[in-house]
């Protein structure tokens, strides 16, 4: 458990490295030949696991450290309820593509797991929100989290309507359409309250409840980041964009297991 | 007790969780809220001081974390 961040820190580099030189040159012996595509298939699946299952377990350790009437009990319990539905969706889909050895199917019954996760994570964020501004730091003023989070808000949503253009006009089934634009809108909203929760955290850098947060904010921007690829890759058919989109899941499971363990380090 | 003192030493132990800038700033903070002025403390000022940060501190780290933290305070605050 003391080595966990530094294992999660090594396993981080090791997707970085597996996975971003295999898009840049995907026709090199060592992808042709060694790393193959049933490698890669294995290794995302089993390390997105491995690393959702991690985070499930710290953030549910965390939670159980703080007292029922701690106001930060209840984010962190929404924040392992959403992990654990995004666990039952990984599982289904590793499932398939490591014991069936078949592609990863979408649409398929892991969507309805992850579309449970996502208003657990939303709600999660709002409430840490609410709890951290109670606690009496000078983390900025209600106008400031106002103005910040509707900046973000505006941003996002003008980068949503640019790169979710070509995914509305793809001729695809009305089930895949809706959860290509679904997955994407859920993270422009998880990311406005990551907006404003960075305001809040920034303020304690230099110290740990930093470095909590900017693993668990990383986590969800590159959760978000993957989900806006993955539906560029689903929709325009951009097969090399798979092992970025492998990466950037993979990455955000292990920032938030990172983030997770610290948290559950401190306040144990 | 010099107040300045006070919040050098609640800073040196504020710092490893909140960061140096936001456990100064949290100090200050929580003396203007106590309306805590002058340059010196009394007990019962950096006793009302501490038990804020500790209280502040309760939702970051927990109650019995932030217990311990808050004794370390006072250990910190009593060589002021």
């Amino acid at each position: 458990m003391r080595h966990f961040p530094a294992l999660a820190g090594a396993a981080g580099l090791v997707v970085v490295a597996v996975f971003l030189p295999k898009a840049l040159f995907p026709e090199a012996p060592l992808y042709r030949d060694w790393l193959t595509e049933a490698f890669f298939t294995r290794f995302g699946a089993l390390s997105k696991l491995v690393f959702l299952a991690a985070a499930l377990v710290f953030s549910h350790r965390a939670a159980s450290s703080f007292d029922e009437a701690n106001a930060a009990r209840l984010p962190w319990r929404f924040l392992s309820v959403g992990l654990f539905a995004f666990l039952l969706g990984q599982s289904y889909l590793a499932f398939v593509q490591v014991v069936l050895g078949q592609p990863s199917p979408y649409p398929s019954p892991a969507d309805a797991a992850f579309m449970m996760g996502y208003p657990f994570f939303v709600a999660c964020f709002w409430l840490f929100i609410r709890a951290y501004r109670e606690a009496g730091f000078p983390v900025g003023t209600a106008a400031q989290h106002v103005r910040i989070g509707s900046a973000a808000a505006l941003g996002l949503a003008a980068i949503g309507v640019v790169a979710l253009g070509p995914v509305l006009q793809a001729s695809v089934p009305g089930l895949e359409r809706a959860l290509n634009l679904a997955y994407p809108v859920f993270d422009l909203l998880i990311l406005v309250p990551v907006s404003i929760l960075l305001r809040i955290t920034f303020a304690f850098r230099g110290g740990r409840l930093w470095t909590i947060w900017a693993a668990i904010l990383a986590g969800f921007i590159s959760m978000g980041a993957g989900d806006i690829l993955y539906a560029y890759f689903v929709t325009l058919g951009h097969g090399d964009l798979e092992p970025i989109v492998d990466a950037l899941y993979t990455l955000a499971y292990v920032f938030l297991a990172l983030g997770c363990a610290r948290q559950y380090q401190l306040s144990r | 007790m010099n107040k300045s003192q006070v919040l050098d030493a609640l800073t040196a132990v504020l710092s490893p969780y909140l960061g140096a800038t936001m456990a100064r700033a949290s100090a200050q903070n929580q003396c203007q809220k106590l309306a805590i002025e002058g340059d010196q403390l009394t007990p019962a000022q950096v006793e009302a001081l501490v038990g804020k940060l500790g209280s502040g501190l309760n939702v970051f780290v927990g109650r019995e974390k932030a217990a311990a933290v808050v004794a370390e305070m006072k250990r910190a605050v009593g060589g002021s």
